[in-house]
């Protein structure tokens, strides 16, 4: 089930929010746990099997990591394989023999399996879990339920935010429902599906219109247009998703942290990263770059190193080494295409070379022109990466942006569509709402204590929830011309 | 001193009880009785029009499906009648039916409407007005007025232990709720604004639901909608797509819908200055009003293995005809988006290759036969007159009289006696409505109307030329959808028609040259209410043969829209 869809909005959502306000307390957890399964089940029911089995591996995992002290380390790695194994199965396996055919001129046929929905995020969120029992950050959750719900809570189990288990294991035992926290819930799961509907599905428009193209057959301009607007669709889509979850779970009691701060405002690319799904990147950060950098920091490699070329640049080869793995996981995870290890890859590199000259620090001492510079490199840097990232080959990105920097000869003679094909007036619009919206022009409307400001802001969301809803019910009208009565 | 939370409480229930008045007060149905003797089935309705006079715009109807085989009495309960002025039954024949005898018409209980002079028919001859009414349908669809001033008062139904109940419940649960929210705000001390934000919200959230639309079909879109499916089926076990299935019934069933879907077309009409596109469905340029519904196929060139598929089932066509010893005859025409694609403003550049040219062509090389395709003559219709209609996909009456001479040039080197009609046949009028359809009646077109635009007269300021037959008389149309019958007293040939939409007002043309044509629409309905004859796909040709073959045509006629071309590859599948 989507949030953005009519059946969650107007049927389910009313539904479980009556039923867990109604209830005692005691029946909350057990009547998220069911919505959640019914939320998952919904779309494709088999695939629940796969998260039940999930849950049972690691719940099991967690117990054993915490019992068997001599042997934690190998039930750790045991349950991380398990985990894995699920993700690289549904989700790598083909990609994974498509390159082993290209590599030895095989044909091994792969089985043409579809990704159960949400898999990457509650993997991730499993494992988040077991290392935190492994590092005895947490104890091990004995009671499944609670841990079920940990794993399957329905407002961030198909898109985030990935909640770790540290920051959330005292809420599943206990937490408040009050007036506040709904009321802003409804607020930030408005805003959120606003941001989903209204411009991010606008953006999808133009998107596909021109990416469905060969590079040769637009103009720069549309080639511009084109990777501008997907940088506003993906951008809306998620952070709008991720309202809707950290709105939904607020609704619930929960407080899950904020995944998204703007990050068309930063100056660097390491900033962005900061801003940008900040669930993925922390998750990264904390369970993967961290390690690394520390294996690396206490391995031989390393010191014989900073014998040879000094501490500094020892630290330079070391940073090297623990960016270059974590991010291209980072672009992995988001799809099994070499596109997607580019799309790390590059961000990685950049990033390292930030770090290297030192251009991600902050520095009071920049004038106004360095400033805007910055940003400009990051707006720059960033629709290069949403490039390689919605291209379906490496070889279309290398072209579509090379339309874009004016390097690729076009064909003028296809040039079939017009531009307002690509652009009319409600797009327009959807353009300039997200051009302010992605600034913090109106970050703390929502929290505004002013009697009037807080009823315009009311009436503002009502309109854009009606204006939502029926961008949504335009959707589904399907006249079908060639049947008649 | 009473509690302002009591007199709110009080205000919510006066209100609900106005609201919900025509649970507790209410008029009794007004029944209406009639004994009506045919055979075949029939759609029949009867409509009270509150005001007195023949517009019949402010109507209380009721109708259902009778078959007149089985059942001669007609009882219809219409509800909600305020006071009835004028009466008049419709009848939709859907079945090929020769007459109609009507008597014993009782209104009320009380009123009887004996005097059947005074009753105006439409649509149907009359034969006998005396001690019963006796029609003879000429269109499928007739109309029988009462011309005389009525006076039809309802019963009224006053439920005095509903309105109890009711306001005892809404006071009771509207008090707690105020008296809630009232001490909820003095313990929290919560700004009202917020509490009627969230109250308005989550009861906004539940209205969707309140009441479904069961309608069988979208009339406005065209289409089936889809049914509730358990997630237990008896046999069958558990439904695994019980979630699909769902949404899929929800969303085009909830409340609202159609509010929701005009608020967003309307906003993005009054919003576009020059050009639209609504739902990846429609786009309009809103300067010159062209209309178009854009579906895709007709860019896909077709493959050689296409090709051959389809030139290979022409031939066995032309078998299956040369040895019944009929002419065939296929026209494919072109549809509005290739006539008019320079109108269409994102289309403006594209190279436009229609795939059916590639087929007429192949056909030619391969097995010598001419397809009638009169894109060249459309064109040059195009310079004086309109091909097609703006708001509607379908051939004018221009285009279907050029369609008809071209077609008719091709029959006459088979059969040289057939009649020609000329233009001197017709009398010439003009309209700024289509008339496109089988039904053959005047309205705003398909795409305006599906479009769900509303009220924008700029779009339907166009005049368009219609020829109607000045001998009509000896015409006669009968049928229900998807199969018609013509007969002409002054026709000699007859012709079998297999066709799609395109054909339907042409027909009005040709039907001036046959002495009988038995018409099929094959996109009907494939697997619904409207399939005839019953077929695994829309143009499987086995299931017509027997129909052919029964109806022994001197010509076979396959017509359709460039849009249904892929149809072709399923002929003999």
């Amino acid at each position: 089930m989507l949030f953005s869809s009519i059946t969650f909005i107007y049927m389910f959502l009313p539904i479980v929010v009556l039923l867990y306000l109604i209830t005692k307390k005691e029946l909350h957890n057990p009547i998220l746990l069911s919505a959640s399964i019914l939320f998952y089940a919904w779309g494709e029911p088999k695939y629940l099997a796969i998260m039940l089995l999930t849950i049972i591996i690691n719940y099991f995992g967690a117990l054993a990591v915490n019992k068997f002290q001599k042997h934690r380390k190998l039930a750790l790695i045991l349950t991380i394989i398990a985990n894995l194994g699920f993700l690289i199965y549904f989700k790598y396996f083909k990609f994974i023999i498509e390159n082993l055919n290209l590599i030895f001129h095989s044909n091994i046929s792969a089985l043409d399996v579809i990704m159960p929905i949400g898999i990457s995020f509650y993997t991730f969120q499993a494992m988040s879990y077991l290392i935190d029992v492994y590092r005895e950050e947490v104890k091990p959750q004995k009671d499944i339920y609670k841990l079920s719900l940990y794993i399957c809570l329905f407002p961030q189990l198909v898109a985030g935010p990935i909640v770790k288990y540290h920051d959330v294991f005292d809420q599943i035992e206990d937490r408040e429902v009050n007036f506040d926290k709904v009321t802003i819930g409804v607020k930030r799961f408005i805003i959120g599906l606003s941001k989903k509907v209204l411009i991010a599905n606008t953006m999808a428009l133009v998107v596909d219109k021109i990416f469905v193209q060969d590079p040769h057959y637009f103009s720069h301009t549309i080639a511009w247009l084109g990777a501008v607007a997907y940088a506003f669709q993906i951008y809306f889509d998620f952070s709008g998703y991720s309202d809707m979850a950290i709105g939904l779970g607020l609704i619930f009691g929960f407080k899950f942290l904020e995944n998204f701060n703007y990050p068309f405002i930063s100056k660097s690319l390491s900033e962005y990263w900061r801003r940008w799904h900040i669930s993925l990147s922390s998750w990264f950060r904390d369970y993967l770059f961290y390690p690394i950098t520390r294996a690396i920091s206490t391995s031989k490699f390393i010191s014989n190193l900073n014998d040879k070329i000094g501490r500094k640049k020892a630290s330079v080869v070391m940073l090297f080494l623990a960016l270059a793995p974590t991010w291209a996981l980072i672009g992995l995870w988001h799809g099994a295409n070499w596109t997607f290890v580019i799309h790390g890859l590059y961000n990685g590199f950049l990033i390292f070379i930030e770090s290297v000259f030192k251009w991600n620090k902050e520095d009071k001492t920049r004038g106004g022109v360095i400033i805007l510079c910055q940003h400009c490199y990051l707006l720059l840097a960033a629709l290069i990466a949403f490039v390689i990232f919605r291209a379906s080959t490496i070889k279309y990105a290398w072209d579509y942006l090379m339309n874009m920097f004016g390097l690729l000869h076009l064909q003028k003679d296809h040039f079939i569509y017009s531009n307002i094909y690509y652009v009319d007036t409600i797009t327009t619009i959807m353009f300039i709402a997200a051009l302010i919206c992605s600034v913090p022009l109106f970050k703390n409307m929502i929290y505004v204590k002013n009697k009037f400001a807080r009823f315009s802001v009311n009436i503002w969301l009502f309109i854009l929830f009606i204006l939502s809803t029926s961008f949504i019910a335009a959707g589904t009208y399907n006249p079908f011309i060639y049947f008649r009565f | 001193m009473i509690k302002k939370r009591n007199i709110i409480a009080i205000i919510i229930t006066i209100l609900v009880v106005i609201f919900t008045n025509k649970f507790w007060f209410s008029t009794k149905p007004v029944s209406v009785d009639f004994d009506m003797f045919s055979q075949g089935k029939c759609y029949v309705e009867a409509q009270l029009n509150k005001k007195d006079n023949d517009g019949f715009t402010k109507i209380k109807k009721f109708g259902k499906e009778f078959n007149l085989a089985y059942i001669n009495h007609v009882n219809l309960n219409i509800n909600r009648v305020k006071s009835g002025k004028r009466f008049r039954i419709f009848i939709n024949c859907m079945d090929d039916i020769h007459s109609i005898s009507i008597k014993n018409i009782k209104l009320a209980d009380k009123i009887k409407l004996d005097n059947f002079k005074e009753i105006k028919v439409e649509g149907a001859k009359v034969i006998k007005d005396d001690s019963e009414l006796i029609i003879e349908p000429i269109d499928n669809k007739i109309t029988l007025t009462y011309t005389k001033s009525l006076n039809i008062k309802p019963k009224l139904d006053f439920n005095w232990e509903l309105l109890t109940i009711l306001a005892v419940l809404v006071y009771l649960l509207s008090y707690k709720l105020t008296n809630y929210l009232a001490e909820f705000n003095d313990i929290n001390k919560k700004p009202r604004i917020e509490i009627i934000f969230l109250t308005v919200f989550f009861i906004f959230l539940f209205i969707p639901m309140t009441n479904i639309n069961k309608e069988y079909d979208s009339i406005l879109e065209n289409r089936p909608l889809p049914t509730f499916k358990p997630l237990f089926v008896e046999g069958y076990g558990i439904n695994y797509n019980f979630g699909k299935d769902f949404n899929e019934w929800y969303t085009d069933r909830f409340f609202l819908r159609k509010f929701f879907i005009l608020l967003y077309v309307n906003l993005k009409y009054n919003l576009s200055i020059k050009y639209i596109k609504i739902n990846k469905t429609f786009s309009i340029n809103k300067e010159t009003g062209w209309m178009f519904y854009d579906d895709t196929n007709t860019y896909t060139p077709l493959s050689e293995k296409e090709l051959n598929k389809y030139t290979d089932n022409i031939d066995k066509l032309i078998k299956y005809a040369n040895k019944n010893n009929i002419k065939l005859y296929l026209t494919f025409i072109p549809k509005q988006n290739y006539i008019y694609h320079d109108q269409n403003i994102i289309y403006k550049n594209f190279e436009y290759k229609e795939p059916v040219k590639k087929l007429v062509d192949n056909v030619k090389e391969k097995l010598n036969y001419d397809i009638i395709y009169p894109v060249d003559e459309f064109n040059k219709l195009k310079k004086e007159d309109y091909v097609c209609y703006k708001t509607d996909q379908h051939l004018t009456d221009s285009a279907s009289f050029l369609l008809y001479k071209i077609i008719m040039e091709r029959i006459k080197k088979d059969l040289p006696d057939i009649k020609i009609s000329d233009e001197s046949d017709f009398n010439i009028s003009y309209s700024n409505m289509p008339r496109p359809e089988h039904t053959h009646e005047y309205y705003e077109g398909y795409t305006y109307r599906s479009s769900m635009i509303r009220d924008d007269k700029r779009l339907l300021s166009t005049q368009y030329k219609f020829y109607d037959y000045k001998n009509k008389d000896a015409i006669k149309v009968t049928g229900a959808f998807p199969h018609y019958h013509h007969s002409n007293k002054d026709g000699k040939y007859k012709l079998f028609i297999i066709h799609d939409s395109m054909i339907e007002s042409p027909c009005y043309i040709i039907n001036t040259s046959f002495k009988e044509i038995d018409k099929y629409r094959f996109n009907s309905s494939i697997h619904g209410k409207y399939e005839i004859p019953v077929r695994k796909k829309a143009l499987e040709f086995t299931p017509y043969m027997p129909l052919i073959e029964k109806f022994k045509p001197d010509i076979l006629m396959i017509v359709m829209n460039t849009a249904n071309l892929q149809n072709f590859g399923e002929l003999f599948d």
